[in-house]
């Protein structure tokens, strides 16, 4: 029984190596048809691995595989062209040995169930191949028992001597044997398959083996080509079977671990050594310095493996692509020997998967649309690896149609990733890089391949994940390039020691930019932005975060002292950390933290420091995520729209859905900032839905609670607009944030009686709910304007209840009256200051808040008017100025008895100007 | 580890003795299995993770592997109690991890029969029920046995 393990075990990693060996040689001989001697290679490995599979009992897998090998045989003998049915059979059969091959790695067995690959053409070619196979086989058996003792000693000066020897060596041909242990398995699969083995060797050997009269000697001869072709093609197993042999990778990671644990022990010893004086105790610890050092290295080399285990899949990758897209494609694979530790490649082989598959579907264009554009109609796609400054780099470069920067400009818009604003301010450059955010696809179809809703968020992330960078260049029409930058290794990482509330802590040296440190008043150029602090590093912004805040730790230094600012990347995300010490830098080995920290982001790890303790591993990424910039740009947007525009006409919406069924809309001057969530992050407090954000807690409504529209549909992510009243925020969640229109303010106050709705607007031909999102505020959270209504009501009540608001724009009205209603004030309108004099001959105001520029009679007019009269004249009057207004406009406002200016609309400044003319007035 | 014991058990004769390690916690009195025990240590140097959850007390070193201390008293009750500056340290393993559970005070080793576990008493509110084993009348105290598995199985909900 473990004698049959064993033969298992070698089964299993002789077959591993065949199977991808085949991979790309079944590829290849569709681009090389002609190719003889790989026509002969992969027979000779189909031909093993059956054998090797019948040795073990693997039936499902000698049957395959015998069936496979009939198809090369036919391929071999001429018999059968290569055509792309064909491949693709030998491909399908291919995957199903995989399948199987899985299953015995798994459970030992081969028993499972696959459909039956029909044979292309079977019927046909079998029926002569059949007859003329038999009609060869005595001849066949002939060859063979002729042959029968020269066959080792073939094999044998080949691997040996690359020559043909005398095939009366006898002698040598046995020592032969055993000198070459790792041929056994070749050999029993050999003497099982004898039968056909020898006898289709001989075919192999020459076109015309069909004539009996092959001399002994020159079959001898001609055999050692294709094995020396063999041993061409894939790595020299002569020199290989001297000296490698196989590990087991536990193995390797045990010995990794210690040479960690020695690491750790040398730096204890190293510290140690700083306090003795002793010059044999210090020679000592130099050399056992130097011997970590470098056996540290050594073992590190024994993981590394070339990246064509990544790259060699490709090929195939490429050609399944391209078999159900219709697209040309030649892939190169540069710099495939360039190695890597075996866990990062193993970390980037989905990464690298999705971006070629990327590449082939997104990138290179089909054929037509190629030759339209002058282009080769093949498409060329290069993987490139090479180790550059201690990295390795590995690049994917198509010569597609490139990235269109104002497609994703436009996507990031419809997406609600950033507003039109912020997308205008972008470079080409930055504008591409935004495919890496979540929920992005260019895509216009979503294709079977690519289009899974794995994103290139998705190959950030994990690229990330083994410590390494992406990042993306493009021209349109010619390109895409994609870099990615890992280490060369995880397990011991260079890092910085720094401290922070007394604790010492690591940054991995691959994220750290630089140092900067401020004395003195220098320290005053760290400047507040809101909330955030950021400070100019050349120029740009640098957002700041303190690790003892982040940490919740008691900072050692006061606030007068010199800063550190360690400057680190995460990815495209730079920021600068403030620290109380920096220390050294320092080797050290990366240990997981156990599955009680994991949610805590801002540790990747921890690791033994020289003195013994414990210390933790800062994840610069997990840190970056604290600093995400928030997608706004707070309050100037309120300042900023529309400016050479005349408000009267032109506002600007923001435009946003709940549902695919409705199109909503919203004074883009209201909201305080948009944000992105996921409706996995939502949370209840209480009935109240809230999200956490930096720490706060922000309430959120859901607009379709408080009018009559659909609602959503279940998604994965959500926009929300955030509002903020006095000094509380709240956020509508939505579903998709569309865009910002600027539009005709042509406000259809009549249609919409809906409580919360404004009006409708067409915007682009579709019907657009406008929403009085202070309505909806105040309905949920009327503390929040008690203290207006409070002092309306009590101290103002008397003198002022009725306003008059003349406006020829019936949306600023809308708005106005929204204000004034949440406040408690009852609201009269009134489109010019005709109109107004006219209310005021019937219903009784105690304030007027007017536009200046109106038709028929403007604001000043208006002023004049009801200065002049007698019985109004103490009324309080409030002028809303346009941007463009001068000073001279304010100052005949004044002269016609204005009381006071406002100069945009805003909720707060509105109450806060009514509050004082009242005061005054008073 | 658990499952080898209690498969044992089913082998063997119906009241098959079980070991427990024992343990003081302010006055309680708890057991663990003494298989799951990997040594016991004296107060360890402790590094403090910040923003860890409130009974996660810390890293130690234990000969090169990083162990997660885990304040039990904290852990049972759902609340951090005091600060407990010399604390023992019962290291347990817990599948492929090892933590370090933060005791006051280290007793003998028991064995106790099986027949002899009882469930815990009905006015236990302190500790969540599904953390014991079941209570044991010992001549001098009520041993609490510990359900190991159950107690690490803390994952991050809390």
């Amino acid at each position: 029984m473990s004698q049959r393990d064993d033969l298992i075990q070698i089964f299993i990693a002789e077959t591993n190596e065949l199977i991808e060996e085949l991979d790309q040689s079944f590829v290849r001989m569709e681009s090389e048809p002609d190719d003889q001697e790989l026509v002969a290679a992969i027979f000779r490995a189909t031909h093993t691995l059956k054998g090797n599979s019948g040795l073990v009992g693997m039936t499902n897998f000698e049957r395959i595989a015998h069936k496979t090998e009939e198809v090369l045989t036919e391929i071999r003998d001429g018999k059968r062209k290569i055509e792309p049915d064909v491949v693709n059979f030998l491909l399908d059969s291919l995957d199903q040995l995989k399948v199987l091959f899985a299953t015995i790695q798994e459970s030992g067995h081969d028993q499972v169930d696959l459909p039956e690959i029909p044979v292309p053409g079977e019927v046909a070619v079998k029926d002569s191949a059949g007859k003329k196979a038999a009609g060869k086989t005595s001849k066949r058996k002939a060859a063979r028992r002729t042959k029968a003792k020269g066959g080792p000693a073939r094999k044998t000066s080949v691997r040996k001597k690359k020559q043909p020897a005398a095939a009366g060596d006898g002698a040598s041909v046995e020592t032969a044997w055993e000198v070459f242990p790792e041929d056994t398995a070749d050999a029993p699969a050999e003497a099982v398959a004898e039968d056909e083995s020898w006898g289709l060797f001989d075919e192999s050997l020459s076109d015309d083996s069909s004539s009996e009269a092959v001399q002994e000697i020159e079959a001898e001869t001609k055999c050692a080509e294709p094995s020396a072709i063999q041993s061409a093609t894939t790595s020299p197993p002569v020199e290989r079977a001297d000296t490698t042999i196989r590990v087991d990778v536990t193995l390797l990671d045990g010995l990794m671990n210690m040479v960690g644990e020695l690491v750790l022990a040398r730096n204890q010893i190293l510290q140690f050594t700083k306090e003795v004086e002793n010059s044999h105790f210090q020679a000592a610890s130099q050399r056992l310095d130097l011997c970590t050092s470098e056996l540290q290295e050594r073992i590190m080399q024994t993981r590394l493996q070339p990246i064509s285990n990544v790259f060699n899949r490709f090929p195939r990758v490429v050609h399944d692509i391209t078999r159900v897209n219709n697209k040309d494609v030649k892939l190169t694979l540069e710099g495939a020997e360039t190695e890597l530790d075996k866990t990062i490649i193993e970390g980037i082989r989905d990464p690298l998967t999705h971006l070629v598959r990327n590449a082939i579907d997104h990138g290179i264009e089909d054929e037509d649309t190629r030759q339209a554009a002058g282009k080769s109609t093949v498409g060329a796609l290069t993987l490139r690896a090479f180790h550059e400054g201690g990295q390795v780099n590995i690049e994917v470069i198509d010569d597609g149609s490139g990235i269109d920067p104002g497609k994703v400009k436009a996507k990031a818009v419809e997406k609600g990733v950033m507003t039109q604003q912020q997308v205008g301010a972008l470079s080409d450059r930055e504008a591409i890089a935004l495919i890496f955010k979540p929920g992005f696809s260019t895509a216009e179809k979503v294709t079977k391949l690519s289009g899974r809703g794995v994103g290139m968020d998705v190959v950030k992330t994990n690229i990330e994940k083994v410590g390494g960078n992406i990042e993306i260049a493009s021209e349109l029409g010619q390109g895409t390039t994609i870099k990615i930058k890992i280490p060369l290794t995880l397990a011991i990482i260079p890092a910085l020691v720094i401290s922070s509330g007394g604790q010492k802590f690591f940054i991995p040296q691959v994220n750290l930019l630089e140092l900067v440190r401020l004395e003195g008043e220098a320290v005053k150029q760290i400047e507040e932005v809101g909330d955030a602090e950021i400070y100019r590093l050349r120029g740009k912004l640098l957002p700041i975060l303190r690790l003892s805040k982040v940490l919740n730790l008691s900072s050692e230094a006061a606030a007068k002292d010199d800063v550190n600012i360690v400057v680190l990347a995460a990815g495209e995300t730079k920021f600068g950390l403030i620290v109380d010490k920096i220390h050294d830098t320092e080797e050290i080995v990366v240990k997981p933290l156990s599955k009680y920290l994991t949610e805590v982001q801002a540790f990747a790890g921890a690791t033994v420091m020289g003195d013994g303790k414990a210390a933790l591993i800062l994840d610069v990424v997990g840190l970056a995520g604290l600093v995400e910039i928030p997608l706004n740009e707070p309050s100037d947007m309120t300042g900023k729209t529309g400016t050479d525009e005349k408000r009267a006409v032109n506002q600007t919406y923001l435009l946003f859905s709940v549902s695919d069924r409705e199109q909503l809309a919203l004074p883009l001057a209201l909201v305080s900032r948009l944000e992105r969530t996921d409706y996995s992050a939502l949370q209840k407090a209480g009935k109240q839905d809230v999200i956490q954000y930096h720490g706060k807690i922000l309430p959120l409504l859901r607009v379709e609670q408080f009018i009559d529209i659909a609602p959503p549909a279940a998604k994965e992510t959500a926009a929300v607009i955030v509002f903020s009243v006095e000094k509380n925020e709240v956020g509508f969640l939505v579903s998709h944030i569309i865009g910002i229109e600027d539009c005709d303010a042509k406000l259809d106050t009549s249609s919409s009686q809906q409580p919360g709705i404004l009006g409708s607007l067409i915007v682009d031909g579709k019907i657009t709910l406008v929403v009085d999102a202070f309505a909806l505020i105040q309905s949920q959270f009327p503390e929040w304007f008690r203290r207006r209504s409070d002092f309306v009501k009590t101290k103002q009540s008397e003198s002022v209840s009725r306003i008059l608001v003349v406006d020829d724009s019936p949306f600023i009205r809308a708005i106005e009256r929204s204000y004034l209603e949440s406040a408690g004030f009852t609201v009269v309108e009134a489109n010019d200051g005709e109109e107004a004099l006219a209310r005021m001959t019937t219903e009784s105001v105690d304030m007027i808040i007017t536009d200046l520029e109106m038709p028929k009679m403007d604001g000043l007019e208006l002023t004049r008017t009801i200065r002049a009269n007698e019985s109004l004249k103490e009324l309080p009057i409030v002028a809303v100025t346009s941007p463009g207004s001068s000073a001279d406009d304010l100052k005949r406002g004044l002269e016609a008895g204005v009381d006071a200016f406002l100069n945009k609309v805003d909720r707060e400044e509105l109450i806060s100007t009514l509050e004082q003319v009242i005061d005054s007035s008073n | 580890m658990a499952n080898t014991i209690e498969s044992s058990e089913a082998i063997h004769l119906v009241d098959a003795e079980t070991q427990y390690a024992t343990f003081k916690l302010d006055q309680d009195y708890f057991g663990v299995e003494v298989l799951r025990v990997q040594e016991i240590l004296r107060r360890q140097e402790m590094t403090h993770v910040p923003l860890a959850p409130p009974y996660v007390s810390g890293l130690i070193n234990l000969r090169g592997q990083i162990v997660t201390a885990i304040d039990l008293g904290a852990l049972l009750t759902g609340r951090a109690g005091p600060a407990r500056p010399d604390s023992m340290n019962v290291v347990v393993n817990n599948g492929d991890d090892v933590v370090s559970l933060l005791v006051d005070e280290i007793g003998d080793v028991v064995a106790v029969q099986k027949s002899l576990l009882e469930p815990a008493p009905a006015t236990l509110t302190a500790i969540p029920r599904s953390y014991l084993k079941g209570v044991c009348q010992l001549a001098k105290a009520v041993l609490m046995v510990l359900d190991l598995g159950e107690i690490l199985e803390i994952e991050s909900n809390k």
